[in-house]
C-alpha cells in the first residue's frame, strides 16, 4: 500500500490531465466542424458542399459570373449565417465560462443574470428613439443597435454584481435575485418600448426577446462579429488567472493576480460579447450556462480547458440550435431562443437539484 | 533580512484596530501570533501580508516596503494561508497546489517537481489526484499548505503567514500541521502562525507576540512570553484558573 502511495507522480497526473484535455479540445473541434457542416448544407432549400465552396470564392471576390439558386442561398444566407452562429455560441460558451469564473458559481448565465435582457433593452431604446437623436452622425448608426445594447448589458451586469457580491465575497442567492430583478426591469423596459413604438418598430424589439440567427447578412453582421471575436480572443487570455480566482479573491491576490483589474475585464468583457450577439441576434439563453459545465464533466475545471471547450461547445450547440429552428417547422422558422431554452432550462433544473445541497 | 511591521496602527472609521504593534519575522523562526478574540492578530496578520495597508507605520521586506513590490515579486516572497478556503469547482490536489507556482512564470515541468516535493513535505504525495472537495479537514488543511509552501519555499527570505491553520482540527492534526510548520522554519523559511492553543505555541514557537486590545502586550521567548501573569492579564481570567484550565504540566513539557 505504502508503496502503491509512492508511486503517484504530479508528472504523471499532469502529462494524463493534459492527454484528456487534448482528447476534449479535439471531440469539440469535431462537433462544432460537424455543426459547421451542417449548418451550412442543411436546410428548407438543398445546398450542396460544392455550393458552399463557390459562395465562400464569392464571398471573397474569388469567382464570378452567373449564380445558381443553390449557390445564392449560400453565399447570401447560409455563410453569413453559420458565421454569426459560430462566432455568437463561441462569445456565449466564453462568457458563460467566464462569468461563472468571476461569480466562482458554475450557475450563470448571461441571460440568468440579467445582462441579455439588459442588453435587449437598450437595443429596443434605440429602435424606438434612435431617430429622434438626431446628434448621433449617421455614419454611426450602424454601430449603435450594438452601442446601447452594450450600455443595457454592462448596467445589468455592473448592478448584479454589486448587489450579488460583497468585498469579493459572492452571494449566489443575491446575485440571481438580482438577475430576476433585472430581468424584471428589462422585460418592463421592453414593454414600455413596445407600447411607444410603432408597428415595425414592435416587430423588430418582438425579434430580440426570441433571439433568431435568421437577419444574417454581411452588412448587418461584420462589426458584431469583430467585437465578438476581438473580446472572445481577449477573454482567453485570462484562462491562468480565472484558475487563480477558482481558489478565492484574496488567494488569487497572495498569488500575484491584479483582481482587481480581472474583475473589471471579467464584467466588462463578457457584457461586451453578449451585447454584441444580442445586437444582432436578439436573446440567445443557456447557451452560457450549458456549455462550461458539460466541458467542466468532460474534462475537469481547469479554464485552460473550460474556456476554450465551451467556446468551440457554445458554437456546436447554437448551431445545431439553429440547425433544429430552422428545420422543424419549416418553410417557417422557430425562433432559435425558444430552441436553446427548451434545451438548457430544464438542464438549468438539473443544475439546481444537484447543488441544492451546497448552500449557496 | 526579515519581515518586519514597524510601529504599525490600523484604523477604522473611529476604531483603532491596532495600535503602534511592532513585529519581526524572521527566516528560519516559527513565530505564534496569540490573544483573544478581537485583539487584532488578524489585523496584524492582515498588514504583515500586504492585504492592508497600515493607517500609521510601515511594512517592510528585506528593508524595502511593501508598496516597492510589485504584486508578482510579493507573491515569490510571502505566501499566505487563509483560515479557510472555498473552492468555486472541483480542483484535483495537484491542480490547487500547482496554483502556488503561478507567481514564478516557470514552465510545467518544474512546477509539477515543486508541487511533488511540496506534497511530500506535507506527507500528501498519496492525495495528488484526489478531487479536493473529497478530502478530510485535516487532509484539506495539509494540501493548502502545500500549495502555500509551494509557491515560497524555494525562495530565499520567503514568509510564510497564516491564520489559525488548525483552528477546526482535532489534537493529531494539529499537530501534523505545526510540525510540518516547524521544519519549514527550520529549513528557513519566516514562519508567522496566528495560534489559539497556546500549549502547542509553547511547544513549537521560537517567538510568542501575545496581543490584547489592539496593542502587543508581551513579545518573546514562549517560556518568557506565556507565563500564569501575561496570560492572565491578556485573557483576562484570574491566574490560577488559567493554569488549571491550561493544564501545567502541557505549557511546561519540552518535546
Amino acid at each position: 500500500m505504502v508503496d502503491l502511495a509512492r508511486s503517484i507522480s504530479v508528472a504523471d497526473l499532469a502529462s494524463q490531465a493534459d492527454q484528456s484535455r487534448r482528447l476534449t479540445l479535439g471531440l469539440l473541434s469535431i462537433f462544432a466542424g460537424l455543426a459547421v457542416i451542417g449548418s451550412l448544407i442543411i436546410g428548407p432549400a438543398n445546398v450542396g458542399l460544392i455550393d458552399v465552396w463557390n459562395g465562400i470564392l464569392r464571398t471573397f471576390g474569388l469567382r464570378s459570373g452567373p449564380v445558381s439558386g443553390a449557390e445564392a442561398i449560400a453565399t447570401s444566407i447560409r455563410i453569413p449565417r453559420t458565421f454569426l452562429g459560430l462566432f455568437c455560441g463561441m462569445a456565449l460558451g466564453i462568457s458563460g465560462a467566464a462569468l461563472q469564473g468571476l461569480f466562482r458559481n458554475p450557475l450563470v448565465d448571461p441571460q440568468l443574470i440579467g445582462v441579455s435582457s439588459g442588453g435587449a433593452f437598450g437595443a429596443a431604446f434605440w429602435i424606438v428613439f434612435g431617430s429622434s437623436l438626431t446628434f448621433i452622425p449617421l455614419a454611426l448608426s450602424g454601430f449603435m443597435t450594438a452601442l446601447f445594447a452594450f450600455a443595457g448589458a454592462l448596467t445589468a451586469m455592473t448592478l448584479v454584481y454589486q448587489l450579488g457580491s460583497r468585498r469579493g465575497h459572492v452571494s449566489v442567492a443575491t446575485m440571481l435575485l438580482a438577475g430576476i430583478a433585472m430581468n424584471a426591469l428589462a422585460a418592463a423596459g421592453l414593454g414600455l418600448m413596445l407600447f411607444l413604438g410603432d408597428d415595425a418598430q414592435m416587430r423588430a424589439i418582438n425579434f430580440w426577446t426570441l433571439g433568431s440567427l435568421g437577419t444574417a447578412g454581411w452588412a448587418k453582421i461584420w462589426s458584431a462579429l469583430l467585437i465578438m471575436g476581438a473580446g472572445s480572443a481577449w477573454l482567453l487570455r485570462d484562462m491562468r488567472a480565472l484558475n487563480l480566482l477558482a481558489v478565492g479573491e484574496a488567494e488569487a491576490k497572495h498569488l500575484g493576480c491584479d483582481t482587481r483589474a480581472l474583475k473589471r475585464r471579467l464584467v466588462v468583457l463578457p457584457a461586451l460579447v453578449t451585447a454584441a450577439a444580442v445586437s444582432v441576434t436578439g436573446i440567445i439563453g443557456f447557451i452560457g450556462l450549458v456549455a462550461p459545465h458539460l466541458v467542466r464533466l468532460m474534462a475537469g475545471s481547469d479554464h485552460r480547458i473550460v474556456m476554450p471547450g465551451a467556446a468551440l461547445l457554445g458554437a456546436g450547440l447554437l448551431l445545431v440550435s439553429d440547425i433544429v429552428a430552422r428545420t422543424i417547422t419549416a418553410p417557417a422558422e422557430l425562433p432559435i431562443g425558444i430552441v436553446t431554452s427548451l434545451i438548457g432550462a430544464p438542464f438549468f433544473i438539473w443544475l439546481l437539484s444537484r447543488y441544492r445541497g451546497i448552500s449557496l | 533580512m526579515s519581515l518586519v511591521l514597524n510601529q504599525g496602527s490600523f484604523r477604522v472609521a473611529d476604531a483603532g484596530l491596532l495600535q503602534d504593534v511592532s513585529i519581526e519575522i524572521k527566516p528560519g523562526q516559527l513565530a505564534v501570533i496569540a490573544g483573544p478574540n478581537g485583539a487584532g492578530k488578524s489585523t496584524a496578520l492582515k498588514l504583515l501580508s500586504g492585504d492592508l495597508s497600515p493607517s500609521a507605520g510601515s511594512v517592510e521586506i528585506i528593508g524595502r516596503p511593501l508598496s516597492d513590490y510589485s504584486s508578482i515579486d510579493l507573491a515569490k516572497q510571502r505566501a499566505v494561508m487563509p483560515q479557510t478556503a472555498k473552492l468555486a469547482f472541483g480542483l484535483k490536489v495537484w491542480e490547487l497546489v500547482q496554483t502556488g507556482r503561478a507567481p514564478h512564470g516557470e514552465n510545467d515541468q518544474v512546477a509539477q517537481n515543486q508541487v511533488q516535493s511540496a506534497l511530500e513535505r506535507v506527507g500528501a504525495v498519496n492525495l495528488a489526484g484526489r478531487d479536493v472537495s473529497t478530502l478530510s479537514g485535516g487532509e484539506r488543511q495539509r494540501v493548502f499548505l502545500a500549495k502555500a509552501l509551494c509557491q515560497v519555499m524555494d525562495q530565499t527570505s520567503a514568509y510564510l503567514l497564516l491564520d489559525e491553520p488548525t483552528s477546526a482540527l482535532d489534537l493529531k492534526q494539529s499537530q501534523r500541521v505545526l510540525r510540518i510548520l516547524r521544519e519549514a522554519a527550520d529549513d528557513g523559511l519566516g514562519v508567522c502562525v496566528i495560534l489559539h492553543d497556546l500549549a502547542a505555541a509553547k511547544r513549537y514557537a521560537d517567538i510568542v507576540h501575545l496581543f490584547a486590545n489592539g496593542r502587543l502586550h508581551t513579545s518573546g521567548a514562549p517560556g518568557m512570553a506565556l507565563t500564569p501573569q501575561t496570560i492572565a492579564d491578556v485573557y483576562e481570567v484570574p491566574p490560577d484558573i488559567a493554569m488549571d484550565a491550561l493544564g501545567a504540566p502541557m505549557l511546561m513539557a519540552a518535546e
